[in-house]
């Protein structure tokens, strides 16, 4: 037995190369236990779009409030939206997720429409408006963003801009910046464009804006910096981009758009329940989490994201849905037009 | 006297070597088999991807443009690289070796890093940035500075030693009639020019397959439209198989010139010091030159600085909040997959050195490496996402894999190369002796390359704890390793904590070089 | 019982379209000293390689004690367990092990309990008057020191046959003599099985019972050394030995 490879091994162990190993190993472990792996709480797995500074600490409260050890896989900034979304897709003949919380109302779509979302109605959703739930308990919206436009005061007076339409205006050539329309929320306001205005109307639009020099920017997030830099002077992002650059600059004016035409899209974050997944009852019970009345004040406080349920204060900086005119749109139907058009804007874009 | 016949049982090397190549045909081929076969099943959308692809002429435009970007930034690293490699390897000035171990530390962090670090100071709100500063670092310009610098380190240590490998009876003979600078250009260039070409041409495949610093500078390439692909609302694995066909013609094109130089040693002289090298002093302007070197360091390691800068007491207050386990996460998976490549890198770069075998799983780790990361992922999540490999695909088991099949080329040819220093003899008289194969390698083989596989596992554990674009689109949950977390804090997240996380990532890694590095010394000793 | 220790039945190795060695027959017996004398590229190592089990015969048979060790294309018994031992004209000892380790590392494999290693090493180390040499590694001794270690090492484990490969081909005249001597001595009180490849016909001559003279991958002769007839069809390297075998006689 002396012979044999195992014992070998244990007699080469006493030579530097596998003690450093070893010994590197030991410490790797030790550390680690410190931080996790010897708790035994169950466990919910949460993929999400909604950006990891905001979901983080809404997973660390849920974990308190439900004992849960919540485990999340994020998106990047690039792929928003989507990148988890197709490894859903990709692991979709065995899941591996108990929930999706979705930056936006859209993309749960492409997994309903595959049979891969489960029904339920979340207890604390019940003061949520019927209109931004499925009646049937395949999804719940909550915290939601606008699309709005973003003006450098500096570049532009506020005043001029006031509808998405002003973004084709020949008098802002090369001065107009929007994220890639291939990923994120930009593709569904697109879609949603394509939906409200019909095909005709939204590609004069979109092929006018080209003509207009517009600057495609990688993501809502460059939109805010270039407009904050004074490289563009309007662009075309989201609510929680517009607070972080309000926050950044007082030249920065945040014009929520066609307040007098078809009104601005509304974006709720939207959680769904996954079937076959690994959790089922972990991941109820941080449905249930997620879509309290705390976690929505909370998306206010820190995300800025506007409140669905009514009487929750936000920052004074966000208005409130109440007090705006909201784009009417079926989120199902942008959902299947945004699969339509998607080969389209790619080409629009130019990859 | 007289020893029988003996009829005990060992593992035979090839039992070994035949578990080791099926292991890497397992993590190198079977994802983009898999992510072949699964589209062809569904569909296959790759004839229609195929076609687009080549009537596209904004793809090709943009694939071209991703040649230029990665020619551009080889030729940075080279300069720098050869400039620094010559300085070291052939002179004498003050603080030569620390200035080189310090100037090779940045190749061991995310590049992106660097990018984040330039971002605080020449960024808009920077410490030194204003409009002109932000549009040259948020450009083709920024990318090529940042990654040119990050990869310059491979340059250097490649010129350093082909160039201390040089018999130096050849020096000393052109010596004899001509100045240092006239041997250096007419005679050590040449000799040395091969192994130089194959560390440029190294910084070439890096800098095409980068993502990091690509997407954190806003500038658009190749492969950062396959990773769209898969990220974009109409995931469509096929599509973005078809549009990596391009890069592998590159991979083909690299192995191409590479065995064209194979033949003057390219690989093979690397690590050896068997002789005295040669250093010419610089006299009385050794002063300005140590300044001029320390100088050219410090700027490359500039950008961390200040990373731990811009993070503040205030972001390292916040780590605990942030970091969760993802440090722990990056340095278990790097412990485990740089031992893992070490043993299969062991049995098939020996297989390699010894017998001239496994040419083809050699290159097909290199295929491995080119490969887009994100059609590795996707590859990758169909191959392992099943209720059968559930526990690997939940658990560290897909990013071992994951990485392994990345980095497989960096063990495999290490090794090889190392090995190939050596005559086998060694190895065959213990055989005679008795020895069967594990014990040859375990008791004789390693110990005896025992300096350079340390040096090999430190490479592959740092080359792992840095790595993002191979593990971001697999990774399990509640096992994000800190260059993801920092990159998906990165967007929207408060700059002085990911100035604090992307430092305490620093902070580690030189932690572990430095530790890496007393651990070669005393090994040596 | 076997008198036979090595016997290769008609063997041929063929590299691509260049034959190493050709249909060569030999039988080395217990107890014989054979000198294999060759000029270079004659096949010297492979035949050697052969015996150690590092390469298969591309044709024949090679036994081992009677027992098939390779035939066309296939090694049968490894080289590990073919109970043999080598000098390498490089010596191979292994730098990261003392003397002693170097010795040992054979004994293990044969599985001996330590009390019996101790006593053979130190019998041989005695024997090779290395005894207070044996903590020293390899590169702290001189070349005369490292030859006896070799030759020790090769010893030790009692081996059917030891195989030296041009041994002291590359030391001074004058250690290459003490050397000689030191083997010789060696080879009679131990009743050695032993091939000795060389291109020095004195050495051959000092040292062997027998030769073999490969010439071209074919076997120019085999028999005793003490009278080898010159023939007519004889290259010009075996007239050139042969020559030389009565001058040195």
């Amino acid at each position: 037995m002396k012979n044999c490879a195992f014992f070998h091994a244990l007699r080469f162990a006493k030579k530097s190369l596998l003690r450093g190993v070893l010994v590197l190993w030991v410490g790797a472990l030790g550390f680690g236990c410190q931080g996790r792996g010897c708790e035994n709480r169950p466990e919910v797995v949460v993929y999400t779009s909604v950006d990891m500074v905001f979901s983080a600490p809404i997973f660390r409260y849920c974990e308190q409030q439900t004992g849960l050890r919540v485990k999340a896989v994020f998106d990047t900034e690039e792929t928003k939206s989507t990148g988890v979304l197709n490894r859903l897709l990709a692991e979709s003949k065995t899941p591996q997720a108990d929930v999706f919380w979705s930056g936006d109302p859209v993309r749960p779509f492409s997994l309903l429409t595959r049979g891969m979302v489960q029904s339920y109605h979340p207890k604390n959703a019940k003061d949520i408006p019927e209109a931004f739930k499925d009646g049937n308990g395949h999804w719940t919206g909550f915290a939601a963003r606008a699309r709005v436009l973003l003006l450098n005061t500096k570049l532009v007076d506020p005043k001029q801009v006031r509808s998405i339409e002003d973004l084709a205006n020949p008098r802002w050539k090369g001065r107009v910046t929007i994220a890639n329309p291939v990923y994120g929320t930009t593709t569904m306001h697109m879609a949603a464009l394509f939906v409200h205005w019909g095909e005709q109307r939204t590609r004069q639009f979109l092929a006018a804006l080209k003509q207009n020099d517009v600057r495609i920017a990688s993501s809502n997030g460059e939109v805010k910096r270039l407009v904050v830099a004074g490289e563009m002077a309007i662009g075309l992002t989201d609510t929680d981009d517009a607070y972080e650059a309000r926050k950044a600059s007082r030249d920065i004016a945040v014009v929520y758009p066609d307040q007098q035409g078809i009104g601005t899209l509304l974006m709720p974050t939207t959680a769904v329940l996954l079937k076959r997944s690994p959790h089922p009852p972990q991941g109820r019970q941080l449905l249930d989490c997620l879509l309290s009345r705390q976690v929505e004040q909370q998306m206010a406080q820190i995300a800025a994201h506007m409140p669905l349920r009514k009487g929750i204060e936000t920052p004074q900086e966000i208005r409130q849905i109440t007090d705006l005119k909201v784009m009417q749109v079926d989120y199902a139907k942008v959902s299947a037009t945004m699969e339509k058009i998607h080969p389209w804007l790619r080409t629009w874009v130019g990859i | 006297m007289g020893r029988n016949l003996r009829r005990t049982y060992h593992f035979s090397s090839e039992q070994f070597i035949s578990w080791a190549a099926a292991l890497v045909l397992l993590m190198c081929l079977l994802p983009p088999f898999l992510m072949l076969g699964n589209d062809l099943f569904a569909g296959s959308s790759l004839p229609t991807a195929l076609r687009s692809l080549l009537l596209s002429a904004d793809l090709w435009k943009l694939f071209a443009w991703t040649c230029v970007l990665s020619l551009l930034v080889t030729a940075i690293a080279s300069m720098q690289g050869i400039a620094l490699g010559v300085l070291f390897a052939k002179t004498e000035f003050s603080g030569r070796t620390a200035l080189l171990w310090v100037h090779s530390f940045p190749l061991f962090l995310p590049p992106f890093f660097a990018a984040l670090g330039w971002f605080y100071l020449f960024g808009t709100q920077g410490w030194l940035g204003n409009e002109q500063t932000s549009r040259l670092l948020f450009g083709p310009w920024g990318v090529v500075l940042v990654l040119g610098f990050s990869f310059a380190p491979i340059v250097t240590w490649m010129t350093v030693l082909s160039l201390q490998n040089i018999d130096p009876t050849l020096e000393e003979a052109a010596r004899i009639s001509a100045s240092p600078a006239r041997v250096i250009v007419r005679i050590l260039w040449p000799i040395a020019r091969p192994t130089i070409t194959f560390a440029a041409m190294l910084v070439f495949a890096l800098s095409f397959s980068e993502l990091g610093v690509l997407m954190f500078l806003r500038v658009k390439t190749y492969p950062a439209v396959i990773f769209g692909r898969l990220g974009g609302i109409q995931f469509s694995p096929g599509e973005a198989f078809a549009l990596s066909l391009p890069l592998l013609g590159v991979a083909a094109l690299f192995l191409w010139v590479e065995n064209k130089l194979k033949p003057m040693q390219v690989f093979h002289t690397m690590g050896t010091r068997s002789f005295q090298t040669l250093r010419y002093a610089w006299g009385r302007w050794q002063a300005v030159v140590t300044v001029s070197v320390a100088g050219v360091v410090s700027l490359s390691l500039l950008p961390y600085a200040v990373l731990g800068w811009r993070a503040g007491v205030e972001g390292f207050w916040e780590i605990p909040r942030w970091i969760g386990d993802s440090l722990y996460n990056s340095l278990l998976i790097a412990l485990c997959t740089a031992t893992w490549i070490g043993l299969f890198g062991l049995v098939v770069g020996h297989a390699l050195a010894r017998r001239n075998a496994f040419q083809w799983l050699e290159n097909l780790a290199l295929f491995a490496f080119m490969l887009p990361s994100a059609v590795v992922g996707v590859g990758l999540i169909l191959a392992w996402n099943r209720p059968i490999t559930g526990e690997i695909y939940r658990g560290m088991g897909i990013l071992v894999i994951g990485l392994g099949a990345r980095y497989a080329i960096l063990g495999i040819r290490a090794v090889a190369s190392t090995m190939q220093r050596t005559s086998e003899i060694f190895e065959q008289t213990a055989s005679t002796f008795g020895s069967g194969y594990v014990r040859t390698m375990l008791r004789i083989a390693i110990p005896m390359h025992r300096p350079s596989l340390i040096g090999i596992w430190l490479l592959i554990l740092l080359f792992c704890l840095r790595d993002l674009d191979a593990v971001i689109t697999y990774a399990p949950p509640g096992w994000a390793t800190l260059p993801i977390r920092i990159f998906t804090l990165e967007a929207n997240g408060p700059e002085h904590i990911v100035a604090a996380l992307a430092f305490v990532h620093t902070a580690v890694t030189a932690a572990l070089f430095a530790g890496g590095l007393f651990w070669l010394r005393w090994s040596l000793k | 019982m076997i008198s036979d220790v090595f016997v290769l039945d008609h063997i041929s190795v063929v590299y691509g379209t260049k034959t190493v060695l050709s249909d060569v027959c030999l039988r080395i017996e217990q107890g014989q000293i054979m000198a294999l004398l060759g000029p270079s590229g004659a096949g010297k190592s492979t035949l050697l390689r052969l015996l150690l089990g590092f390469q298969a015969p591309t044709q024949g048979t090679l036994r081992i004690q009677g027992q098939c060790a390779a035939t066309s294309g296939k090694i049968i018994i490894p080289p590990e367990s073919r109970g043999l031992s080598v000098v390498f004209q490089t010596l191979a000892l292994w730098p990261h092990m003392t003397v002693w380790e170097n010795l040992e590392f054979g004994l293990i494999s044969q599985k001996l309990p330590r009390p019996a290693r101790q006593e053979r090493i130190d019998a041989i180390l005695q024997r090779v008057g290395l005894r207070d040499l044996s903590k020293r590694y390899p590169s702290m001794l001189s070349g005369g020191e490292q030859q006896r270690v070799a030759i020790a090492r090769a010893l030790v484990t009692r081996p059917q046959a030891v195989l030296f490969d041009e041994p002291l081909s590359h030391l001074d005249i004058v250690l290459r003599q003490e050397l000689l001597a030191f083997f010789r001595e060696l080879f009679a009180e131990l009743e050695l099985t032993a091939l000795y490849v060389t291109h020095d016909p004195w050495e051959a001559r000092y040292l062997s019972s027998h030769i073999a003279i490969l010439d071209q991958g074919r076997l120019a002769y085999c028999g005793a050394s003490k009278a080898l007839p010159t023939q007519d069809g004889d290259s010009a390297f075996v007239q050139g030995i042969m020559r030389a075998w009565q001058d040195v006689g």
